[in-house]
């Protein structure tokens, strides 16, 4: 019973102590990212340039002495969030200038926190970091969700932000060590994709911080029409592909993923993007009408009257007419199916309690 | 507790048990509940940029409502959402067996189980059945309808009408949420 109670107790301390990290000031985590919506991009080619390429940037950590914020030297600023147990340095594996000239810094180290996975392993941290734009770094911990596996992890959308308002854009994640190129493309755009940029932790600056397995990470700024709300889980998707030094491609994935912050994938197949963000431009409540049906005499489809036991009013629902503009063949299906970032099936259900209430139906627990 | 300053720390201490036991007793499911539990701090912690009340009842409101959403969407869609948690990097603990006897002791699921198979057998058979689809065969609504040759707004009233039924049976237990909210 003790044991019960106390093995309890602590699964709450444990929650609640992860709870409290995830909520630090400056920890480079997903929702970080996610915090600055989105901007733009206008040259790809400028970033690539001014990256040094991921080789090089190990051999010159090696062989001379670099100062703060070069590659191979300590980041400008440490951002490292408070309570984080530092086991290295912090290292700068790349550097260079968003599309407006920002500074940025893909800064690596290792911590004792077991973040994810074996708790008796630590972290690596990788986080790109803007010095000149306070608490905008971005980045996530973690070790065999990417370390060794290589598992393409493109963890977000996010950008430097001015006073809330979001600059340069930028998609960053990891990839397998062995990738020499990553792509990114809007999804259904045929055009050229963007270039990102491909860092790599691995030799002797793994060594030196002692990370299990050299991974490889990849940024790229992304252009200004991108269209990205609230917390980046919205609007457009992102494709990124990976590409060995042959051409070869290795990884394929997408930022949101494909089943997260998305229309339905019904919805996805059935409607072209325009139509899509033209109906999450409307709000939910408004995508759908609902009508008072008489319960005693309408036929459900039984052949029978909803009698004895059933609800005290039928309503029935359907596309409204603006969302009916947009798209000829919605259903009453694909809307109660749609997803977005907030939860959009919360105001429809809102809704649907408003109008049953309007019509003094008993909503009782459906509608708490 | 002002906006500027609401404490998830706090929440988390005054309400992790209550809500999560909360969330048992609604989901009958321990795994499920610990997952809308989490999902809800997480929810929580993510989005307290957002909060704009200004006392401690205000804070509790706010958090007991982002979880009775979850759990509305956990009966719309069948699964429990883990969205804030993934975004943050948050997992919540593995459960073992011994805390999962805790969890059910504390939520007085034993009884609820046997009031909800009470619950279920007092429903009609055609709202059983319709509930069986949606929420164990996680059907949509669409095939829901088709299994019983009813048009989908029915299939969604009589599964509603069911989880209604079944939710006022839930609504009893060793705490209510209305004595802690």
């Amino acid at each position: 019973m003790t044991d019960r109670i106390e093995s309890y107790d602590a699964y709450i301390s444990e929650f609640g102590r992860r709870l409290a990290v995830a909520g630090k000031p400056g920890r480079p985590s997903y929702a970080r990212r996610h915090r600055y919506g989105l901007l733009a991009l206008g040259a790809v080619c400028l970033v690539a340039a001014a990256l040094s390429p991921p080789g090089q940037a190990a051999i010159s950590w090696a062989g001379e002495l670099v100062g703060i914020g070069e590659v191979g030297g300590p980041p400008t600023s440490d951002d490292r969030p408070e309570g984080v147990s530092p086991a290295s340095d912090q290292v700068v594996i790349a550097n260079g200038s968003a599309p407006d000239g920002t500074r940025y810094e893909i800064v690596v180290y290792r911590t004792d926190d077991p973040v994810a996975g074996d708790p008796e392993r630590g972290s690596t941290c990788i986080f790109v970091d803007f010095p000149a734009r306070e608490g905008t770094n971005g980045g996530a911990c973690g070790d065999n969700t990417f370390e060794g596996e290589g598992r393409m992890f493109p963890y977000g959308v996010s950008g430097p932000a001015e006073d809330g308002v979001p600059e340069n854009p930028y998609v960053s994640g990891y990839v397998k060590p062995e990738v020499a190129r990553v792509t990114v493309r809007r999804e259904g755009d045929h055009g050229p994709p963007i270039e990102a940029e491909v860092a790599r932790l691995d030799g002797q600056l793994q060594q030196r911080i002692g990370a299990d397995a050299p991974i490889g990470l990849f940024l790229a700024f992304l252009p200004r029409d991108f269209d990205v709300e609230d917390l980046g889980m919205r609007g457009e998707a992102l494709e990124i592909t990976a590409y060995d030094p042959a051409g070869a491609v290795l990884e394929r994935d997408s930022v949101p993923p494909a089943d997260q912050g998305r229309p339905a994938s019904a919805a996805s197949e059935k409607f072209t993007p325009a139509q899509q963000k033209a109906i999450d431009r409307i709000p939910p409540a408004d995508r759908i009408e609902f009508e008072v049906l008489d319960c005693s005499t309408i036929d459900l489809g039984t052949g029978q009257t909803d009698k004895g036991g059933g609800p005290t009013t039928c309503i029935s629902s359907k596309p409204s007419a603006e969302v009916k503009e947009i798209a000829p063949n919605i259903t009453t299906s694909d809307i109660f199916n749609w997803e977005g970032e907030n939860g959009e099936r919360d105001p429809l259900l809102q809704a649907e309690c408003a109008f049953l209430r309007k019509a003094g139906a008993k909503v009782g627990s459906y509608c708490d | 507790m002002s906006s500027a300053s609401l404490d998830i720390a706090t929440l988390y201490e005054r309400h992790a048990d209550d809500l999560l036991v909360f969330l048992v007793r609604r989901t009958a499911d321990v795994e499920v509940a610990l997952d809308l539990w989490a999902e809800t701090f997480a929810q929580a912690l993510a989005g307290r940029s957002r909060y704009r009340g200004r006392s401690d009842a205000e804070a509790a409101g706010w958090l007991w409502t982002i979880a009775r959403k979850r759990l509305a969407m956990y009966f719309r869609k069948g699964r429990a959402e883990r969205r804030a948690l993934e975004r943050l990097g948050l997992e919540r603990p593995e459960l073992d067996p011994l805390i999962e006897e805790e969890i059910a002791r504390r939520a007085g699921l034993g009884e609820l189980r046997r009031e909800l198979a009470v619950a279920i057998a007092a429903l009609s058979e055609e709202t059983r059945i319709a509930v069986r689809l949606r929420v164990v065969d996680e059907l949509p609504y669409a095939d829901v309808a088709a299994r019983l040759s009813i048009s989908e707004p029915a299939a969604r009233s009589r599964v509603s009408r069911g989880l209604r039924a079944l939710g006022d049976a839930l609504d009893y237990g060793p705490t209510t949420e209305g004595a802690r909210a």
